[in-house]
Protein backbone atom coordinates (compact mmCIF):
# COMPACT_ATOMS: atom_id res chain seq x y z
CA UNK A 1 0.00 0.00 0.00
CA UNK A 2 1.58 3.65 -0.84
CA UNK A 3 1.39 5.73 2.22
CA UNK A 4 2.37 8.66 0.91
CA UNK A 5 3.55 11.08 -2.19
CA UNK A 6 7.06 10.85 -1.29
CA UNK A 7 6.91 6.68 -1.12
CA UNK A 8 5.09 6.82 -4.39
CA UNK A 9 7.28 8.83 -5.74
CA UNK A 10 9.76 6.56 -4.64
CA UNK A 11 8.15 3.46 -5.83
CA UNK A 12 8.07 5.25 -9.14
CA UNK A 13 11.82 5.37 -9.52
CA UNK A 14 12.20 2.36 -8.86
CA UNK A 15 9.98 1.43 -11.93
CA UNK A 16 11.38 3.61 -14.23
CA UNK A 17 15.03 2.70 -13.10
CA UNK A 18 13.94 -1.34 -13.62
CA UNK A 19 12.21 -0.70 -16.93
CA UNK A 20 13.53 1.96 -18.66
CA UNK A 21 15.65 0.33 -20.84
CA UNK A 22 13.20 -2.55 -21.83
CA UNK A 23 10.65 0.13 -22.83
CA UNK A 24 12.88 2.39 -24.76
CA UNK A 25 14.01 -1.01 -26.58
CA UNK A 26 10.49 -1.93 -27.75
CA UNK A 27 10.01 1.23 -28.71
CA UNK A 28 13.13 1.61 -30.76
CA UNK A 29 12.98 -1.91 -32.12
CA UNK A 30 8.77 -1.04 -33.49
CA UNK A 31 10.38 2.94 -34.58
CA UNK A 32 13.69 1.81 -35.97
CA UNK A 33 14.37 5.42 -34.45
CA UNK A 34 16.24 6.82 -31.58
CA UNK A 35 14.98 9.78 -30.46
CA UNK A 36 11.27 9.52 -31.44
CA UNK A 37 11.84 6.18 -29.03
CA UNK A 38 13.37 8.44 -26.10
CA UNK A 39 10.73 10.70 -26.20
CA UNK A 40 7.96 7.69 -26.51
CA UNK A 41 9.74 6.17 -23.41
CA UNK A 42 9.19 9.37 -21.56
CA UNK A 43 5.65 9.32 -22.64
CA UNK A 44 5.32 6.38 -21.20
CA UNK A 45 6.33 6.68 -17.68
CA UNK A 46 3.92 9.64 -17.25
CA UNK A 47 1.40 7.99 -19.01
CA UNK A 48 2.23 5.62 -16.09
CA UNK A 49 2.42 7.23 -13.50
CA UNK A 50 -0.80 8.61 -14.10
CA UNK A 51 -2.93 5.52 -13.84
CA UNK A 52 -0.44 4.26 -11.34
CA UNK A 53 -3.09 4.42 -8.84
CA UNK A 54 -5.20 2.11 -10.99
CA UNK A 55 -2.88 -0.86 -11.54
CA UNK A 56 -3.58 -3.44 -9.18
CA UNK A 57 -0.71 -5.38 -10.27
CA UNK A 58 -2.63 -8.24 -11.38
CA UNK A 59 -0.06 -8.04 -14.50
CA UNK A 60 3.74 -7.71 -14.21
CA UNK A 61 4.75 -4.22 -14.31
CA UNK A 62 6.80 -5.21 -17.34
CA UNK A 63 3.68 -5.88 -18.98
CA UNK A 64 1.70 -3.20 -17.62
CA UNK A 65 4.41 -0.76 -19.68
CA UNK A 66 4.87 -2.81 -22.40
CA UNK A 67 1.54 -2.30 -23.42
CA UNK A 68 1.35 1.19 -22.65
CA UNK A 69 4.67 1.27 -25.26
CA UNK A 70 2.95 -0.72 -27.66
CA UNK A 71 -0.27 1.54 -27.70
CA UNK A 72 1.75 5.03 -27.36
CA UNK A 73 3.92 3.13 -30.86
CA UNK A 74 0.40 2.62 -32.52
CA UNK A 75 -0.84 6.17 -32.02
CA UNK A 76 2.54 7.79 -33.18
CA UNK A 77 2.53 5.69 -36.86
CA UNK A 78 -1.43 6.71 -37.01
CA UNK A 79 -0.34 10.13 -36.54
CA UNK A 80 2.66 9.84 -38.56
CA UNK A 81 0.93 8.17 -41.63
CA UNK A 82 -1.32 10.85 -41.13
CA UNK A 83 1.20 13.90 -41.49
CA UNK A 84 2.66 12.10 -44.41
CA UNK A 85 -0.63 12.25 -46.02
CA UNK A 86 -0.83 15.57 -45.48
CA UNK A 87 2.91 15.89 -47.02
CA UNK A 88 3.93 18.12 -43.34
CA UNK A 89 6.77 15.37 -42.95
CA UNK A 90 8.96 13.70 -45.16
CA UNK A 91 9.25 10.10 -44.71
CA UNK A 92 12.91 9.58 -44.73
CA UNK A 93 14.08 9.83 -41.42
CA UNK A 94 17.39 7.93 -41.27
CA UNK A 95 19.54 10.98 -40.17
CA UNK A 96 18.23 9.91 -36.73
CA UNK A 97 18.15 6.09 -37.08
CA UNK A 98 19.74 4.26 -34.17
CA UNK A 99 23.75 3.77 -33.87
CA UNK A 100 25.54 0.83 -32.48
CA UNK A 101 29.04 1.01 -30.68
CA UNK A 102 31.45 -0.18 -33.48
CA UNK A 103 33.77 -2.64 -31.48
CA UNK A 104 37.30 -1.35 -31.42
CA UNK A 105 38.92 -5.10 -31.48
CA UNK A 106 37.47 -5.29 -35.26
CA UNK A 107 39.63 -4.74 -38.43
CA UNK A 108 38.45 -2.09 -41.00
CA UNK A 109 36.80 -4.70 -43.07
CA UNK A 110 35.04 -5.96 -40.56
CA UNK A 111 33.46 -2.70 -39.37
CA UNK A 112 32.73 -2.18 -42.92
CA UNK A 113 30.94 -5.29 -43.37
CA UNK A 114 29.22 -4.71 -40.12
CA UNK A 115 27.93 -1.59 -40.62
CA UNK A 116 26.87 -2.47 -44.03
CA UNK A 117 24.55 -4.91 -42.30
CA UNK A 118 23.30 -2.80 -39.80
CA UNK A 119 22.17 -0.28 -43.08
CA UNK A 120 20.17 -3.19 -44.44
CA UNK A 121 18.89 -4.12 -41.40
CA UNK A 122 17.75 -0.85 -41.03
CA UNK A 123 16.33 -0.69 -44.73
CA UNK A 124 14.64 -3.94 -43.83
CA UNK A 125 12.84 -2.84 -41.16
CA UNK A 126 11.55 -0.05 -42.83
CA UNK A 127 9.92 -2.19 -45.46
CA UNK A 128 7.44 -4.11 -42.60
CA UNK A 129 4.42 -3.19 -42.34
CA UNK A 130 2.75 -2.20 -39.26
CA UNK A 131 1.78 -5.48 -37.50
CA UNK A 132 5.02 -7.24 -39.17
CA UNK A 133 6.71 -4.82 -37.98
CA UNK A 134 5.76 -4.90 -34.20
CA UNK A 135 5.75 -8.56 -33.81
CA UNK A 136 9.00 -8.71 -35.67
CA UNK A 137 10.57 -6.46 -33.02
CA UNK A 138 8.86 -7.76 -30.51
CA UNK A 139 9.97 -11.66 -30.77
CA UNK A 140 13.54 -10.61 -32.33
CA UNK A 141 14.66 -7.56 -31.14
CA UNK A 142 13.06 -8.32 -27.64
CA UNK A 143 13.19 -12.24 -27.38
CA UNK A 144 9.68 -12.18 -26.14
CA UNK A 145 7.55 -15.48 -27.35
CA UNK A 146 4.60 -15.80 -29.13
CA UNK A 147 1.85 -16.48 -26.58
CA UNK A 148 3.50 -12.97 -24.49
CA UNK A 149 3.16 -11.06 -27.97
CA UNK A 150 0.01 -12.75 -28.15
CA UNK A 151 -0.98 -11.34 -24.50
CA UNK A 152 0.68 -7.73 -25.48
CA UNK A 153 -0.91 -7.04 -28.41
CA UNK A 154 -3.79 -8.47 -28.26
CA UNK A 155 -2.94 -10.62 -31.44
CA UNK A 156 -4.36 -14.14 -31.47
CA UNK A 157 -0.97 -16.51 -31.46
CA UNK A 158 -1.54 -17.88 -35.09
CA UNK A 159 -1.75 -14.18 -36.49
CA UNK A 160 1.65 -13.55 -34.73
CA UNK A 161 3.14 -16.58 -36.16
CA UNK A 162 1.79 -15.57 -39.33
CA UNK A 163 3.19 -11.75 -39.18
CA UNK A 164 6.17 -13.62 -38.20
CA UNK A 165 6.61 -16.01 -41.27
CA UNK A 166 5.60 -13.12 -43.30
CA UNK A 167 8.88 -10.58 -42.01
CA UNK A 168 11.03 -13.93 -42.20
CA UNK A 169 10.03 -14.24 -46.25
CA UNK A 170 10.97 -10.66 -46.29
CA UNK A 171 13.80 -10.84 -44.57
CA UNK A 172 15.26 -13.65 -46.84
CA UNK A 173 14.23 -12.04 -50.28
CA UNK A 174 16.16 -8.94 -48.76
CA UNK A 175 19.73 -11.18 -47.87
CA UNK A 176 19.03 -12.70 -51.39
CA UNK A 177 19.32 -9.43 -52.94
CA UNK A 178 21.91 -8.17 -50.57
CA UNK A 179 24.55 -10.94 -51.34
CA UNK A 180 23.64 -10.62 -55.76
CA UNK A 181 24.72 -6.84 -55.32
CA UNK B 1 10.30 -31.43 -45.05
CA UNK B 2 10.95 -32.70 -48.69
CA UNK B 3 13.02 -35.19 -49.88
CA UNK B 4 15.62 -33.20 -50.11
CA UNK B 5 15.81 -29.73 -47.92
CA UNK B 6 14.02 -27.89 -45.32
CA UNK B 7 11.25 -25.51 -46.55
CA UNK B 8 11.25 -22.30 -45.53
CA UNK B 9 8.04 -22.63 -43.44
CA UNK B 10 10.51 -25.27 -41.78
CA UNK B 11 12.89 -23.15 -41.14
CA UNK B 12 11.04 -20.36 -39.86
CA UNK B 13 8.88 -22.36 -37.49
CA UNK B 14 12.69 -23.27 -35.81
CA UNK B 15 13.92 -19.73 -35.88
CA UNK B 16 10.39 -18.63 -33.99
CA UNK B 17 9.21 -21.34 -31.75
CA UNK B 18 12.98 -23.34 -30.84
CA UNK B 19 11.54 -24.46 -27.93
CA UNK B 20 9.27 -26.71 -30.12
CA UNK B 21 11.13 -27.82 -32.62
CA UNK B 22 10.37 -31.21 -34.58
CA UNK B 23 13.04 -33.90 -34.01
CA UNK B 24 13.03 -35.12 -37.79
CA UNK B 25 13.25 -31.13 -38.69
CA UNK B 26 16.07 -30.99 -36.22
CA UNK B 27 18.14 -33.85 -37.43
CA UNK B 28 17.73 -32.43 -40.55
CA UNK B 29 19.36 -29.49 -39.96
CA UNK B 30 22.37 -31.24 -38.33
CA UNK B 31 23.10 -33.39 -41.27
CA UNK B 32 22.15 -30.92 -44.44
CA UNK B 33 24.98 -27.95 -44.85
CA UNK B 34 22.94 -26.18 -47.18
CA UNK B 35 19.75 -26.03 -45.05
CA UNK B 36 22.42 -25.36 -41.83
CA UNK B 37 23.58 -22.52 -43.86
CA UNK B 38 19.96 -20.99 -44.98
CA UNK B 39 19.32 -21.45 -40.95
CA UNK B 40 23.01 -19.65 -39.80
CA UNK B 41 21.98 -16.85 -42.68
CA UNK B 42 18.58 -15.92 -41.35
CA UNK B 43 20.22 -16.27 -37.75
CA UNK B 44 23.33 -13.90 -38.60
CA UNK B 45 20.75 -11.34 -39.64
CA UNK B 46 18.03 -11.50 -36.75
CA UNK B 47 21.83 -11.37 -34.71
CA UNK B 48 22.26 -8.16 -36.26
CA UNK B 49 19.01 -6.87 -35.86
CA UNK B 50 18.77 -7.37 -32.10
CA UNK B 51 22.25 -5.87 -31.56
CA UNK B 52 21.56 -2.79 -33.32
CA UNK B 53 18.62 -2.57 -30.73
CA UNK B 54 20.50 -3.88 -28.09
CA UNK B 55 23.68 -1.28 -28.11
CA UNK B 56 21.94 1.27 -28.84
CA UNK B 57 24.37 4.12 -26.78
CA UNK B 58 21.83 5.81 -23.96
CA UNK B 59 22.34 7.97 -21.38
CA UNK B 60 20.08 6.17 -18.44
CA UNK B 61 20.64 8.40 -15.81
CA UNK B 62 19.74 11.49 -17.77
CA UNK B 63 17.17 10.01 -19.64
CA UNK B 64 15.54 9.03 -16.13
CA UNK B 65 15.86 12.39 -14.40
CA UNK B 66 14.25 13.64 -17.68
CA UNK B 67 11.39 10.90 -16.91
CA UNK B 68 11.22 11.85 -13.45
CA UNK B 69 11.38 15.39 -14.14
CA UNK B 70 8.15 15.36 -16.42
CA UNK B 71 6.42 13.02 -14.06
CA UNK B 72 6.61 15.92 -10.92
CA UNK B 73 5.68 18.41 -14.20
CA UNK B 74 2.11 16.35 -13.69
CA UNK B 75 -0.65 17.25 -10.98
CA UNK B 76 -3.16 14.24 -9.96
CA UNK B 77 -6.16 14.68 -11.80
CA UNK B 78 -8.04 14.99 -8.21
CA UNK B 79 -6.18 18.06 -7.52
CA UNK B 80 -6.97 19.16 -11.31
CA UNK B 81 -10.53 18.31 -10.94
CA UNK B 82 -10.91 20.08 -7.34
CA UNK B 83 -8.97 23.50 -9.07
CA UNK B 84 -11.54 23.20 -12.14
CA UNK B 85 -14.60 22.67 -10.29
CA UNK B 86 -13.88 26.13 -8.08
CA UNK B 87 -13.72 27.72 -11.09
CA UNK B 88 -16.58 26.99 -12.66
CA UNK B 89 -18.40 27.24 -9.33
CA UNK B 90 -17.11 30.49 -9.19
CA UNK B 91 -17.94 31.91 -12.54
CA UNK B 92 -21.47 30.93 -11.85
CA UNK B 93 -21.57 32.29 -8.70
CA UNK B 94 -20.51 35.77 -10.05
CA UNK B 95 -22.66 35.57 -13.25
CA UNK B 96 -26.22 34.19 -11.06
CA UNK B 97 -24.91 36.74 -8.69
CA UNK B 98 -25.31 39.56 -11.84
CA UNK B 99 -28.33 38.44 -12.71
CA UNK B 100 -30.03 38.52 -9.74
CA UNK B 101 -28.75 41.81 -9.34
CA UNK B 102 -29.93 42.91 -12.39
CA UNK B 103 -33.67 41.26 -11.48
CA UNK B 104 -34.66 42.52 -7.97
CA UNK B 105 -32.31 45.35 -7.15
CA UNK B 106 -32.27 47.93 -10.61
CA UNK B 107 -34.98 50.24 -9.64
CA UNK B 108 -33.52 50.98 -5.82
CA UNK B 109 -30.01 51.96 -7.10
CA UNK B 110 -31.55 54.37 -9.67
CA UNK B 111 -30.05 52.58 -13.04
CA UNK B 112 -32.17 53.61 -16.11
CA UNK B 113 -33.85 50.45 -17.40
CA UNK B 114 -35.08 49.69 -20.87
CA UNK B 115 -38.92 50.74 -21.19
CA UNK B 116 -41.66 50.50 -24.02
CA UNK B 117 -43.57 53.11 -25.14
CA UNK B 118 -46.31 52.18 -22.92
CA UNK B 119 -44.40 51.33 -20.06
CA UNK B 120 -43.44 55.24 -20.01
CA UNK B 121 -46.97 56.45 -20.78
CA UNK B 122 -48.20 54.27 -17.83
CA UNK B 123 -45.44 55.67 -15.87
CA UNK B 124 -46.74 59.16 -16.19
CA UNK B 125 -49.43 58.20 -13.57
CA UNK B 126 -48.04 59.48 -10.61
CA UNK B 127 -47.29 57.01 -7.90
CA UNK B 128 -49.13 58.50 -4.95
CA UNK B 129 -52.32 57.89 -7.17
CA UNK B 130 -53.72 54.35 -6.40
CA UNK B 131 -56.89 54.92 -7.58
CA UNK B 132 -57.87 56.21 -10.93
CA UNK B 133 -61.54 56.06 -13.05
CA UNK B 134 -60.78 53.31 -15.50
CA UNK B 135 -63.10 54.46 -18.09
CA UNK B 136 -61.16 57.83 -17.72
CA UNK B 137 -58.13 55.89 -17.95
CA UNK B 138 -59.00 53.55 -21.05
CA UNK B 139 -60.06 57.19 -23.32
CA UNK B 140 -56.78 59.01 -22.11
CA UNK B 141 -54.93 55.53 -23.12
CA UNK B 142 -56.82 54.94 -26.43
CA UNK B 143 -54.26 57.61 -27.98
CA UNK B 144 -51.62 55.07 -29.11
CA UNK B 145 -51.87 53.02 -31.50
CA UNK B 146 -50.14 50.06 -33.19
CA UNK B 147 -48.30 47.91 -31.44
CA UNK B 148 -48.23 49.94 -28.14
CA UNK B 149 -52.11 49.90 -28.25
CA UNK B 150 -52.85 46.55 -28.56
CA UNK B 151 -50.50 45.94 -26.04
CA UNK B 152 -52.45 47.92 -23.99
CA UNK B 153 -55.77 46.14 -24.55
CA UNK B 154 -53.92 42.82 -23.24
CA UNK B 155 -53.12 44.52 -20.35
CA UNK B 156 -56.60 46.43 -19.59
CA UNK B 157 -58.95 43.93 -21.32
CA UNK B 158 -59.42 41.59 -18.60
CA UNK B 159 -60.09 43.97 -16.11
CA UNK B 160 -62.31 45.99 -17.89
CA UNK B 161 -64.14 41.94 -17.98
CA UNK B 162 -63.66 42.21 -14.18
CA UNK B 163 -65.31 45.36 -13.93
CA UNK B 164 -68.05 44.26 -16.09
CA UNK B 165 -68.50 41.31 -13.86
CA UNK B 166 -68.66 43.13 -10.51
CA UNK B 167 -71.36 45.20 -12.47
CA UNK B 168 -71.91 49.08 -12.10
CA UNK B 169 -68.42 49.29 -10.02
CA UNK B 170 -66.98 52.58 -11.39
CA UNK B 171 -63.91 52.85 -10.04
CA UNK B 172 -60.86 50.00 -9.78
CA UNK B 173 -58.17 50.39 -7.80
CA UNK B 174 -55.21 50.21 -10.57
CA UNK B 175 -51.55 49.13 -9.63
CA UNK B 176 -49.08 48.49 -12.46
CA UNK B 177 -46.15 46.47 -12.25
CA UNK B 178 -43.52 47.59 -14.46
CA UNK B 179 -40.97 44.63 -13.99
CA UNK B 180 -43.30 41.64 -14.71
CA UNK B 181 -46.34 43.96 -16.80
CA UNK B 182 -48.55 42.69 -14.98
CA UNK B 183 -51.76 44.94 -13.61
CA UNK B 184 -53.87 44.28 -10.76
CA UNK B 185 -57.06 45.62 -10.54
Amino acid sequence: MIQSMDDERRIFSELVENYQKKVFQVAVGMLGNKDEALDITQDVFVKAFRSYKKFRFNASPETWLIRITINRVRDYFRKEKLRRLLFLRPENISDNQINTMADSDQSPQEILKEKQLHAHVRAFQDGLKGREREVFSLRFGNEYTIKEISELTGISQSSVKTYLYRALDKAQDYLADWKAT
Amino acid sequence: MNNIHLSNKEIYSMIVEPDSIDENLQLHLKKCPDCQKRFNRIKGFLKAYQEEIEHTEINWTREKGKILSAVSDYHAPALRLRWGTAVILSFIIVISAFLLQQVYFQPNNGSKIEETELQKEIWFFPDSISEVELPQSIVLLTEWEGEDFQQFLNFFLPIEEEHNEKNNSITNSLRINRFDQSIFA
